[in-house]
């Protein structure tokens, strides 16, 4: 048997890495004694290979360990929920109302800490905080919220006009808020997106099996999506962008 | 991996000690991961708590779909990449400041091989550059990067092939440095 045409990147590489049987490494091997291309590949990926294996485990210094696990912020996690109790009720109130409070928390959230905006929230909307807390982890829903309504979909799958591929702003149909909302659609898991946007410092109100409700500017929330890892990317869900203020 | 399931719901019901446990076993290849994406230790070391600081945080969402490792591993390399457009904006910094190894034992380590390595990876395609430091340098198998990556596993190799026979270029194109010479 031999092989008139080159072999693919897949080939040379399994070849390189011992992954072909007898057959197939000897058909390759008769094209490669011709083949000064297909021979210099292989010489490229064979020295990549051992100077890449070369380089050391490196140890994560020890000091900078224990300064991760020492600032590890403290999480009550008794229910069953997804987030803590106190944080609910602060990303609960800028959807709620109150305008006031929601100042607050768009001011003091960035500096990571929450005691003052914790304060400012449950003295200008006691009645959003009594509900988060008592809505109860991970089903809790923004107070008075209605399930976002399906017949909306094909309005998503309209193209965008700005030339993002993936996104496509749309009109909310939900009553309950008064100002627009904005869609996006993102690639992967309800969950794993929820990460992303929550460690990109977006306010994530809820978490549903295919939507993640957050509030805060759509540009930022795409620029926080945009270049991200997630898992199962042939999922997309729709993230509900809730304008924080106004 | 799979982490003992109780030490799994432990963590996510607050145990610090116990998230400490399913973190160990992959510490220390998610700071050489950093590492090598980003050029910097220091920029490393910033990446990695960050990644576990999130993980800690969406440990009660870890819902086990795929294995707890490669959670943390997406979860790093979306660290990595925050860190790194943070350091653009900061504005960049000249290779040779960044890459200095901090501990005298790391300097005979990293002999100039490295650090030619080094300056070669980070001229390397981003996506070439991370399928390469997970299979060569981190020993991660096809399937395994495949789920963290996700893509489909021949997607895998067709990236290792580039990211080597691109690394092998620009090594050979590395001109040597004064310092270069044993």
């Amino acid at each position: 048997m031999t092989m008139q045409e080159h072999p693919s990147e897949i080939e040379l590489l399994e070849l390189v890495e011992g992954d072909l049987d007898d057959a197939e490494r000897g058909a390759i091997e008769a094209h490669l004694a011709g083949c000064v291309t297909c021979a210099a590949a292989r010489a490229e990926l064979e020295q990549s290979r051992g100077v890449l294996r070369s380089l050391p485990l490196l140890e994560l210094p020890p000091k900078r360990r224990a300064l991760i696990f020492d600032s590890l912020p403290r999480q009550d996690r008794d229910r069953s929920g997804w987030r803590s109790p106190k944080r609910l009720a602060l990303v609960a109130v800028p959807v709620a109302a109150a305008v006031a409070a929601v100042v607050a928390i768009s001011v003091s959230r960035g500096g990571g800490t929450t005691t003052a905006s914790d304060e400012a929230a449950r003295a200008a909307a006691p009645a959003a905080v009594a509900e988060a807390q008592t809505a109860g982890g991970a089903t809790a829903a923004p107070p008075a919220a209605t399930p976002p309504s399906r017949t909306t979909a094909p309005s998503f799958a309209a193209p965008a006009h700005t030339g993002a591929t993936e996104t496509a702003p749309a009109p909310s149909t939900e009553t309950t808020f008064t100002a627009q909302s904005t869609k996006i659609r993102a690639l992967g898991a309800a969950t794993d997106v929820a990460v992303v946007l929550e460690s990109a410092g977006v306010h994530v109100v809820e978490v549903r099996n295919e939507s993640v409700i957050v509030t805060g500017d759509p540009a930022a929330v795409r620029q926080a999506l945009d270049g991200r890892v997630t898992a199962q990317r042939q999922k997309s869900v729709e993230v509900i962008v809730r304008p924080a203020g106004s | 991996m799979h982490p003992d399931d109780r030490i799994l719901r432990k963590a996510q019901r607050g145990d610090a000690r116990a998230f400490g446990q399913l973190v160990e076993p992959e510490q220390h290849r998610l700071y050489t991961l950093a590492v090598r994406e980003l050029g910097s230790e220091a920029d490393a070391e910033d990446a990695v708590q960050e990644a576990l600081i999130r993980a800690w945080r969406a440990l009660p969402r870890f819902r086990g779909q795929s294995s707890f490792s490669t959670w943390l591993y997406r979860i790093c390399l979306n660290a990595i990449h925050d860190q790194r457009a943070r350091r653009a904006r900061g504005g960049a910094v000249a290779l040779d400041e960044t890459w200095e190894p901090a501990d005298p034992r790391d300097r005979v380590a990293e002999s100039e091989l490295s650090h030619d390595l080094q300056q070669a990876l980070l001229a390397m395609d981003e996506t070439y550059r991370t399928a390469v430091v997970l299979y060569d340098v981190l020993g991660r198998s096809y399937t395994e990067i495949a789920e963290v990556l996700d893509v489909p596993e021949g997607t895998v190799k067709s990236r290792i092939f580039r990211g080597r026979t691109e690394l092998a270029r620009l090594l050979g194109t590395l001109a040597p440095g004064p310092e270069s010479n044993p």
